[in-house]
């Protein structure tokens, strides 16, 4: 019984630290506006996916094709969750991030940044 | 006195559940330690990333040369509303305990210094300013996303808090805090 009750809060306490460690926003910004790459929004949608701007902006990451797949998948893909968005780009190398920054810069895009309000 | 077999497989098996309990935190936290292993960013209970980065006199400033201090990095731009609001509690709270051993780090975000340096000048900034243009702290190494984001660092280097978004630096809550921070020799 009282390991049980040991189990569950260690459980508890697991899952509140993994959720703390996503509780942030993943914003993209271009021409004078800022968008929510975690949104589930139309105009995100319009501006990254439909566009194909994601798909050409992976295709130049130099990332390795299961992480451009996972990236495109988390971000564009249907059920989108956005805690699973966020927790793709903190599993990804600082190298990885790196390349990924770059290639949205190299196509109009600039990351974190906050449109002048 | 004999003990019957059916007591002492009694005894044998609360004591191996009782080892079991005391063990379940240590054991809990090194499961910790290990499952975040594939996780690449800054995260609370680890150590600071070090990195040295520009700032606003033409040096160079770098996180490991604050270690034994407690460190508010506090990552910002001068086009992020928010972040500009908390600077005077920011600014307020470091100039009341940086005598205690408190070191704040702005960070700025902007790709050029002009604006920092607009800003420094009219919210009159007292703390050091750092710029990270390239965003390689802040996206790169620390994978942090949003405007204003906060750590705060203890004495021992390590990642006590990550606060997203606009912080009344001046609070019941935050200073103490940091106090029991700034005690923690």
């Amino acid at each position: 019984m009282r390991m049980t009750v040991v189990i569950r809060m260690t459980l508890l306490a697991s899952a509140c630290l993994l959720m703390a460690a996503c509780s942030s926003n993943f914003m993209v910004y271009k021409q004078g506006r800022h968008f929510y790459v975690t949104s589930t929004g139309q105009e995100l949608k319009a501006v990254l996916c439909d566009s194909g701007d994601l798909k050409r902006i992976l295709g130049e990451s130099k990332l390795n094709l299961p992480l451009q797949n996972k990236l495109d998948e988390s971000i564009c893909g249907t059920g989108k969750v956005r805690e699973r968005v966020l927790a793709v780009l903190e599993e990804m190398s600082r190298e990885e991030r790196s390349n990924l920054k770059v290639s949205f810069q190299a196509h109009g895009y600039d990351i974190n940044h906050v449109a002048n309000c | 006195m004999n003990t019957s077999p059916s007591e002492l497989y009694g005894k044998k098996h609360a004591s191996r559940q009782s080892l079991t309990i005391r063990l379940l935190p240590s054991i809990l936290v090194v499961l910790l330690s290990l499952a975040p292993a594939n996780v690449h960013a800054v995260r609370t209970g680890a150590p600071a990333p070090d990195f040295t980065l520009a700032d606003l006199q033409g040096g160079k400033s770098g996180l490991r040369s604050f270690h034994g201090k407690v460190v508010v990095l506090n990552f910002w731009s001068t086009t992020c509303a928010p972040c500009i609001k908390e600077i005077p509690s920011l600014n307020r709270l470091y100039n009341e305990m940086k005598g205690d051993g408190l070191v704040v780090l702005g960070i700025a975000l902007d790709a050029s210094e002009k604006p920092v340096r607009e800003a420094a000048s009219s919210l009159n900034i007292r703390y050091p300013l750092l710029i990270d243009a390239s965003k390689e702290v802040y996206f790169d190494i620390y994978a942090l996303f949003g405007q204003p984001v906060s750590l705060i660092i203890d004495r021992a280097g390590i990642v006590q808090d990550k606060i997203f978004g606009e912080v009344d630096w001046n609070s019941s809550q935050i200073r103490m805090k940091l106090k029991s921070y700034l005690k923690g020799r």
